[in-house]
């Protein structure tokens, strides 16, 4: 079989996410049961992407030291196949840091690793760099073997050329925004780099879509709600039409909540509602961390405009909350989903021996005036 | 000393930039055309009282291979208006200077759109007699080269603009000449232009022929010219067409219900119009991103388009509209339940993860839309109206492999378990546990599936507990109960069951069979941080003939050897890979058994 057949046979025309992921894991199968190696590299990558861009990661960074295996095991295929794994382990290192499961050690040893292939297969380290200041930045590390500084990795990066592991354009942008905007926190710089991203002439799978969120927080967490919910409506939009019905991109989601909590409830209440029950099998500690929190921010300011109960769906039917009137006190929801953001904190706090995210979570906001809470 | 300088604007530099950048193909030459002449003529109804509707008119002239004249009977131009106007690129005489924005009435507004001609004549001359100076005709010649002249002409014209466009462009692959041919220059005014207001003629020789229609959006009056329109311009003969009026007016037209079913993520093609003037196929923007079932003949006056003109600016207006038409989509629903129950069937089966998506998204959608939903059970495909009626207990599983184990013995049994374990079923199925009034809708759990298993006769029994000890020791190394219990059908002799932390513990397993030290202490974690949760069963059927021989074998060894089979075995009629040491085991048992 060449690789068009096993998509044709396993998961074309399958919808993005675990249908899809389920479709191409029997692909991988089958092409192991024929010992098409070739095909399994070429399979894994393509999980990888699907895992990556529409689940919620976990089970890239289960299949991924399999993919790893097989592809040590057949260097015949490793000059054809060197990009596919780079690109999957670059995938997987982002996804495995945010899971407080994966030890602090263990990131280090898999950064390091990270680091070793991209020397051994004649990459630069610009990839290397970019992921470990990212998760400096997101996780607020500030002892790491591996860099002394966020700042030291950004610069570090940015001395190594571009070349194919290095993110296309957009992506090239919309990190740097990110830098600009979350760890020199100069907006301004920020906005112009950002400026060929919102003017639409760049733009990926993900791109403008984190810019907009990005900003949003940005904005929200430095007291302009106005600005921030203009940015979270932006990315709102096209979050919705292109992950819409996907476990993916929780974190985003959580951050649109948390803005549109203080400054247009019906709509944050709307999209939480269709993306709950979508959203709640993600395990990905991150990914819940934030819209957990945005659940928390969205019945802590329901429960300011004196609203006592809330139509939901709840899909925890195991939880003593639950009730089949679908009628939940709110005040009952605001402490459910603030427990729920609680023990992710603590658990990423214990594991980076930091109060990150206790800090997010408990941070008050007060918009005044501006929050036109309806 | 400071002096004033002004930008010069390399014109072949800007048409390069209008045919590779901006518009997609030198088709839109025909759409700008029609556009201009359109807003001539609505400018020339505004101001021109003397003006009476029914004169207003199109004529595309076309001779074959040579050139093409677009006519029309609008206000026309005075030289001044030239000068303005033709000659300045980027100002138009739709846009209002003074309150810096475009009139509602007119379709353009960039004044780029004589520029696209460019993509198909090098030369471009226009004649025109404004209703202002009727004794005058004025022609303009533009050339590519960015130069033009302006002078009285002879010409006999009528009030209103003529442009005509030479064959004279040399293309590369000599697809430009295809513009110079009448039938195609019609399809593109069909295209583009099909349901102008104002009638659109092509003139060929002697033969004239009006191409566009005035048409009425009305499903109720005309459901049968709606359907052959569909046919004709999308191209499907669609389940159902309905009505889209806007109740603020933002938009008109018809929607279309697809015959078969489509992914998500496929973005259908439509027919949206701005201001009657074709403007996209892509709805992506327009639609409930839940439609992707419909497609769309869609007219709005309202909605602002980008300079391209093939698609609309993302503002709150659209986020209005799409809000409206996802409302328009739900009153359908509501129709069809009402009176014609079997086509809303036909539309959910065939669009279930659309429907199904709707309802998971919690809106008053849902007890109208739950009936009809199908499910697989037990029983064979139900619909949420079936369960509703069934009467009694219905078990369900969100997880797919436990539904795929299970499944027969319910059969056996005939009892309904329904799977749930696709997409949004979840929380479908909880929502219509919750509106059952004669089903009680259950989630299967552990403890279900044990009291559907009946009691074994052979509880107390000394042979039977010791065969369950020799078993509890033997599986522990693979984090399994045994559990004596009696069920149907008796040619199964065991059932293994597992829940989902037990499945992805299970993942990991077979990746760590592989992992080298960096990732098999990652695997490690995750597998410890589930450990407590995970719960797997093998349940031993006393009503089997093999399990009754066990129970009756008194040699350790061998029982130990039978039960490690068994446990495979029950793993491979599961459709559960083996791991490594399960298939070890496996082969390592055979060959004792042989050896006895």
């Amino acid at each position: 079989m060449n690789y068009e057949e096993y998509k044709d046979s396993f998961f074309e025309g399958l919808d993005h996410g675990e249908p899809k992921c389920k479709g191409i894991r029997n692909a991988i199968d089958k092409a192991m049961e024929l010992q098409d190696y070739e095909n399994v590299l070429t399979l894994y990558g393509v999980f990888i992407e699907e895992d990556t861009f529409y689940c919620d990661g976990f089970q890239s960074v289960i299949i991924f030291p399999e993919y790893q295996s097989v592809f040590e095991q057949h260097p015949e295929f490793h000059e054809k196949n060197k990009y596919t794994l780079m690109w999957s382990f670059k995938w997987i290192a982002g996804s495995a840091e945010d899971f407080y499961q994966v030890t602090f050690e263990q990131l280090e040893n898999m950064y390091r690793q990270y680091g070793e292939y991209c020397d051994r297969f004649k990459y630069n380290k610009r990839s290397y760099y970019r992921k470990i200041w990212n998760f400096m930045d997101t996780y607020a590390i500030k002892n790491f073997s591996l860099c002394s500084s966020c700042e030291e990795a950004h610069k570090l990066m940015m001395h190594c050329q571009l070349d194919e592991l290095s993110e296309p354009a957009a992506g090239e942008a919309d990190d740097l925004t990110s830098y600009y905007l979350f760890v020199e926190k100069k907006v301004q710089k920020a906005l112009k780099a950002a400026d060929r991203i919102f003017s639409g002439k760049l733009s990926c799978t993900v791109v403008p879509h984190y810019t907009y969120a990005n900003f949003a927080d940005y904005y929200f967490n430095h007291n302009d709600i106005v600005t921030a919910a203009d940015y979270a409506v932006k990315s709102l939009r096209i979050i919705n039409r292109d992950f819409g019905t996907d476990k993916s991109m929780m974190k985003y989601k959580g951050m649109i909540i948390s803005v549109l909590a203080f400054y247009d409830l019906p709509t944050a209440l709307k999209f939480f509602r269709r993306q709950l029950n979508i959203c709640y099998t993600n395990e990905c500690g991150l990914e819940m961390f934030y819209f957990y929190r945005g659940a928390y921010h969205l019945f802590l300011n329901l429960e300011r405009t004196e609203q006592k109960t809330a139509r939901l769906i709840f899909p925890f039917k195991e939880d003593p909350l639950y009730k089949k009137s679908n009628v939940y006190s709110v005040s009952k929801l605001r402490e459910f989903f603030y427990n729920k953001t609680k023990y992710i904190a603590d658990r990423f706090d214990e594991r980076d021996n930091n109060h990150h995210f206790n800090y997010l979570l408990n941070k008050k906001y007060d918009f005044g005036d501006a929050a036109a809470l309806s | 000393m400071e002096k004033d300088y002004k930008f010069k604007v390399n014109l072949g530099g800007m048409i390069d930039i209008l045919s590779n950048h901006l518009y997609s193909s030198p088709d839109v030459f025909v759409r700008e055309l029609l556009q201009n002449g359109t807003d001539a003529i609505s400018a020339r109804m505004i101001s021109d009282n003397d003006f009476p509707e029914e004169n207003a008119k199109i004529e595309i002239e076309v001779e074959e291979g040579k050139r093409i004249i677009f006519r029309d009977n609008g206000t026309g131009l005075n030289e001044e208006e030239i000068h303005k106007f033709l000659s300045v690129i980027g100002q138009s005489s739709k846009y209002d200077i003074e309150n810096n924005r475009a009139s509602g009435d007119y379709i353009g507004r960039f004044g780029i759109g004589l520029l696209s001609c460019f993509m198909v004549t090098d030369y471009i001359c226009v004649r025109t007699r404004s209703y202002k100076t009727p004794d005058t005709v004025l022609e303009w010649k533009g050339m590519a080269d960015g130069t033009y002249t302006i002078e009285e002409s002879d010409a006999d014209i009528a009030v209103g603009t003529e442009i005509i466009i030479e064959n004279n462009k040399k293309s590369k692959d000599g697809t430009i000449d295809d513009y110079y041919n009448c039938d195609n220059i019609a399809n593109l005014i069909y295209y583009y232009g099909l349901f102008l207001k104002y009638p659109v003629y092509t003139i060929n020789g002697e033969e004239k022929t009006r191409l566009n229609l005035k048409f009425d959006f009305d499903t109720e009056k005309n459901k049968e010219l709606c359907m052959t329109l569909g046919k004709t311009f999308l191209g499907e003969n669609f389940l159902d067409c309905f009505t889209l009026r806007s109740p603020t007016g933002l938009f008109n037209g018809i929607a279309y219900v697809l015959p078969y079913p489509v992914s998500a993520n496929v973005h259908n093609m439509h027919r949206i119009y701005l201001k009657n003037m074709f403007l996209t196929e892509n709805g992506h923007k327009l639609l409930p991103e839940w439609a992707f079932f419909i497609r769309c003949i869609i007219n709005t006056d309202n909605l602002k388009p980008t300079s391209s003109r093939e698609d609309f600016y993302e503002d709150e207006e659209l986020e209005k509209a799409k809000n409206e038409i996802g409302d328009i989509i739900a009153d359908y629903f509501e129709d069809l339940d009402l009176n014609n129950k079997g086509l809303l069937y036909k539309i959910v089966s065939i669009h279930s993860l659309a429907v199904k998506s709707v309802i998971a998204s919690g809106n008053e959608l849902d007890d109208l839309l739950l009936p009809y939903i199908i499910f697989h059970t037990s029983m064979g495909d139900l619909t949420g109206k079936d369960i509703l009626d069934f009467g009694s207990i219905a078990f369900y599983t969100t997880d797919e492999n436990q539904y795929r184990q299970l499944a027969p013995l319910y059969i056996q049994r005939n009892q309904l378990l329904i799977n749930a374990g696709y997409v949004y079923e979840n929380a479908i199925i909880t929502k219509l546990a919750d509106i059952s009034r004669k089903t009680d809708i259950q989630k299967l759990t552990d403890a279900d599936i044990d009291f559907m298993l009946d009691d074994s006769e052979f509880d107390g029994d000394p042979a039977a507990d010791k065969l369950l000890r020799i078993a509890s020791r033997i599986l522990k190394k693979y984090d399994c109960k045994p559990v004596l219990k009696e069920f149907r059908p008796f040619e199964i002799p065991t059932l293994y069951t597992i829940n989902e932390k037990a499945y992805k513990a299970r993942q990991i397993k077979r990746s760590k069979q592989k992992a080298n030290n960096v990732f098999m202490g990652m695997l490690d974690s995750f597998e410890n941080d589930i450990a407590a949760s995970t719960v797997a069963y093998l349940y031993l059927n006393t009503n089997n003939l093999i399990i009754r021989k066990l129970i009756n074998c008194d040699d350790d060894d061998k029982l130990s050897c039978y039960i490690e089979i068994l446990y495979v075995q029950a793993l491979l009629s599961g459709h559960f890979p083996l791991l490594n040491n399960e298939m070890k085991v496996l082969n390592e048992n055979l060959y004792r058994l042989m050896s006895y």
